[in-house]
């Protein structure tokens, strides 16, 4: 044998040990590719078909049929399910944090909601038994379920709900947004121990609303309390949801299993699994290496490839809010002036956007409420892309007010969030289709710091995205005057009192047709004070697994159908593995 | 290596890590008022009498009264206690953050130079007992090209290749076994060990052709040894000082490889963290991986130190 031979069968045996150590060892995936047969609810661009299984039937092994055209899908008790999370949460503590979609489906599992809101956007009663409002709609009394019991053993009454509401409303940053819509003095009150009264800041008929989200998730009063004195409990919260966490590394990997003493129907998975995937691009590559059963996900890129999957995965897409927009601070020059608002808005590229950014998977927006909701507007139209109507606008601001322009143009300065290659394109987009009018100075900041400029109301125009609750009532608070102030919630700091006296009439009825015709008014307002460049509704879109059942399958305890995603979030108690 | 040489080691170590984080604690503390990471918008005056209170509370509890020395002073004397403080962002203790992550990160490092060592070593000799020859060319193009791939590009092919369109390898993080962890590591410690396979193989190379042409190589060959003896009992240690200098001082490249390959492949990692806290300005776990990493190449680069004695005992450390 010579010595050559035998370094090659050297390299060969080293190189092969390693791989082999690594490639044969344990792990791996779990080749969940079977296909369910046709339970799947994949659905055409922009619509949202909820599956039509139904009818569950009792068969011999005691596992339920469920009939999804003209196939019948096993529902197999127990199972893991993997589901891959846009972002990781800092906290799972809904008095402290704001959760936003990734973590909230955790939440949701951990604690589920006071009420829900269905596929026609009403809301319906889940933990508690009633609403009922007074007379005048300034107060509710609500009544909780007398079932209701905490994972760890202790009973949900009153006192949790004015314990978690409390210690919600005393967070500065997290109470913003809803402490205009509730009595300074006293927001909740104890009526007894399943009973509550909730006082609005004047007449609001859908104060239930805000509890469907994170303001109606309850938490165990004594885990409050310890998660006060030690902010690692933060990541172990105890609710009375479906599920409970049973092993948590934050940025790795968190694992839930059934709540014994959840007081719904118990949810059919032994096991869900979160991890978060920051990368889009990562996380739709596991999700679609049948590493990941679930993903969600704003990413256009990621969109248009679950898009190609077709029948071969389960997709769900929910435009119904978010919207990506400009701001433009009507507090300080230039955009003081609406004139320059208007030019702006004017010269934005709304067109160009839609094609190269959005890349055809999301929505062109002209208001806050998409096409998607029943409030949207048809015939509404933002004024943007017509670059003529900007020029003369901006010579008559110029020659009004020449200290704020150069050479014609406007100084000003445009900020955004990043390091960010989408801001970034957006960035760049946007100022080149402004340059003829504006001079503009480019500010691209860390993300806390961009809250904070706007926020205090540092800055000319920033990218912002936004809005999209279950119901415009809670929209409305960010365009109000009152909110306003040093810190303020109405980032584009646009006070007008016509709108403020439509958000008051818009709260106080009832009826559906009165209130339309409000809120067609408060966004027509809107526009023409030109306070928000609007882009782009984002898409929200859930990917499945053809074996991922019930997706489409979640109700209120009423029996209403609740929507199979709410931007992002899906339910989990329904979810089952297909065999 | 003499006790008192050892001893005078160890304190130049402590003196670099403390001046590590002299530097560290001052330029994070430069860069901007910490109260903003800690309590977000409302740490501006700007933002209103209303939340006075809650700034006031937040100053007391992370002590940002005091001087930059005073504070200073406080945090090394709690970190030598292993206390790192609690992160801005959620509060939690950074010792847990680094108790969690740290270990994945050095597991990854170590694997990436396991691999490189394993590969890089036998491709050394066999270049250099073929010098000159078109084999060694060949090998020559292939190091280069290696040497000359980014980190990131190399990860997303090898991710793209072997874990999504071949499903060879897992897309994710697996911890469920030790097999699961080497094999889910795999590709990421790939990505990181192809660089440091064509740099010890170009060094150890070269330092065989040199040590091949010693009188005593000729004595081993004239004993009538064979050519692999020779290669690998006389010609192999004395050529492996360049190697291993660069071996301790890839440490830090690794250390910085790691903010890339952790990020790209969802590990959860020092590095992806770190990322993380220094984008949110999260001073308390940015300085405790600052410490953490300066502490490893210190060490890793102190027992290359001693490494040189045991490769040729010639080498006096304290002459």
């Amino acid at each position: 044998m010579t010595v050559t031979t035998s370094f090659r069968r050297l390299l060969a045996i080293l190189l092969a040990a390693a791989l082999f150590a690594s490639a044969c060892t344990g792990g791996g995936g779990d080749g969940a590719t079977e296909s369910a047969g046709s339970d799947d609810t994949s659905t055409t661009e922009d619509t949202v078909e909820p599956s039509d299984e139904g009818g569950a039937d009792e068969t011999a092994d005691g596992s339920d049929a469920v009939t999804a055209d003209d196939e019948t899908v096993e529902v197999a008790d127990g199972g893991t399910i993997r589901i891959g999370l846009q972002t990781e949460a800092g906290s799972l503590n809904p008095t402290n944090t704001g959760l936003n979609r990734g973590p909230i489906i955790m939440a949701t599992a951990v604690f589920d909601t006071l009420v829900v809101v269905d596929t026609e956007g009403n809301w319906h009663n889940n933990m508690t038994e009633s609403w009922t409002p007074s007379d005048d709609f300034t107060s509710w009394e609500v009544k909780l379920r007398n079932d209701l019991m905490f994972s760890d053993g202790e009973v949900l009454n009153t006192d949790a709900v004015v314990k978690t509401f409390e210690a919600f409303l005393a967070d500065p940053l997290l109470s913003l947004p809803f402490k205009p819509s509730f009595d300074a003095e006293a927001p909740i009150e104890k009526v007894d121990d399943l009973t509550f009264r909730i006082n609005a800041n004047g007449p609001n008929a859908y104060v239930p609303f805000y509890f469907a989200e994170q303001l109606g998730m309850i938490g165990s009063p004594a885990w409050i309390d310890a998660a006060g004195d030690e902010p690692e409990l933060d990541q172990m919260p105890i609710g009375a949801g479906p599920y409970m966490i049973t092993e948590r590394v934050q940025d790795q990997k968190t694992t839930m299993e059934r709540n014994p003493n959840y007081w719904g129907e118990p949810g059919i998975l032994d096991t869900v699994e979160f991890f978060p995937v920051v990368q889009d691009a990562t996380r739709t590559d596991q999700f679609l290496g049948n590493d990941l059963d679930i993903t969600h996900g704003t990413d256009a890129e990621s969109i248009l490839r679950l898009r190609d999957e077709g029948d071969a995965i389960q997709r769900i897409e929910d435009n119904s809010g978010e919207e990506f927009m400009l701001l433009m601070n009507a507090q300080i020059a230039p955009f003081d002036d609406i004139r320059v608002r208007e030019a702006a808005t004017a010269a934005f590229p709304k067109a160009q956007y839609l094609d190269f950014i959005s890349e055809g998977a999301e929505l062109g927006a002209d208001s806050l409420f998409s096409t998607d909701t029943p409030w949207n507007v048809p015939s509404l139209e933002q004024a943007d892309d017509r670059p003529e109507v900007a020029g003369p606008l901006i010579e008559a601001y110029c020659a009004d007010v020449p200290a704020q322009c150069t050479d014609g143009r406007i100084d000003i300065e445009f900020q955004h969030d990043g390091p960010s290659a989408a801001l970034t394109r957006v960035q760049e987009l946007v100022v080149d289709a402004w340059s003829p009018f504006f001079n503009s100075t480019v500010d691209v900041i860390p993300n806390d710091q961009h809250i904070i400029q706007v926020a205090t109301g540092q800055y000319n125009v920033a990218t912002w995205r936004y809005h999209g609750f279950s119901d415009p009532d809670v929209d409305t608070n960010f365009l109000a005057c009152a909110t306003i102030s040093a810190l303020s919630i109405n980032w584009s700091r646009n006070c007008n009192e016509e709108r403020d006296v439509l958000i008051a009439e818009q709260r106080a009825t009832t009826d559906p047709a009165v209130r339309y015709e409000k809120l067609q008014a408060l966004q027509e307002n809107v526009r023409d004070s030109f306070q928000y460049i609007v882009a782009t509704h984002t898409n929200w879109t859930v990917g499945a697994s053809s074996n991922v059942g019930g997706l489409c399958d979640a109700t209120a305890p009423d029996g209403a159908e609740l929507p199979c995603q709410t931007r992002g979030v899906v339910r989990l108690p329904q979810l089952f593995i297909a065999n | 290596m003499s006790a008192r040489v050892i001893a005078s080691r160890l304190a130049q170590m402590v003196l670099v890590v403390v001046a590590v984080t002299m530097l560290a604690f001052g330029s994070m503390n430069f860069l901007g008022d910490p109260l903003c990471n800690i309590i977000g918008p409302i740490c501006s005056e700007d933002s209103g009498e209303e939340f006075a209170e809650v700034r006031a509370e937040a100053r007391a509890q992370y002590h940002l009264d005091d001087s930059l020395p005073v504070r200073y002073g406080r945090w090394l004397g709690d970190m030598a206690t292993g206390d790192f403080g609690r992160s801005f962002e959620n509060g939690t203790k950074v010792s847990t953050t680094l108790s969690n992550k740290l270990p994945i990160t050095i597991t990854l490092m170590v694997y990436a130079q396991i691999l490189a060592v394993l590969v890089s070593i036998p491709w050394a000799v066999w270049s250099a007992s073929r010098a000159y020859r078109a084999v060694d060319k060949a090998s020559t193009v292939v190091s280069f090209g290696m040497l000359g791939i980014p980190v990131f590009a190399l990860s997303v092919l090898l991710f793209w290749l072997f874990a999504v369109k071949w499903d060879i390898f897992p897309t994710r993080y697996e911890d469920a076994t030790f097999g699961a962890q080497l094999k889910s590591l795999f590709l990421p410690a790939l990505s990181l060990a192809v660089p440091l396979i064509a740099t010890y193989q170009r060094l150890l190379r070269t330092d065989l052709i040199s040590t091949l042409q010693e009188d005593f190589i000729a004595v081993a060959r004239a004993k009538g040894l064979s050519n692999r003896r020779v290669l690998f009992r006389h010609a192999l240690r004395p050529s492996m000082f360049s190697m291993l200098t660069v071996f301790g001082i890839q440490t830090g490249a690794l250390i910085g490889g790691s903010l890339i390959v952790e990020r790209y492949f969802s590990i959860p990692g020092i590095g992806a963290e770190v990322v993380e806290a220094i984008i949110r300005d999260d001073f308390p776990t940015v300085l405790a991986v600052v410490v953490v990493v300066t502490v490893i190449f210190v060490v890793v680069n102190f027992i290359v130190d001693l490494l040189y004695g045991f490769l040729d005992p010639r080498v006096q450390l304290d002459g």
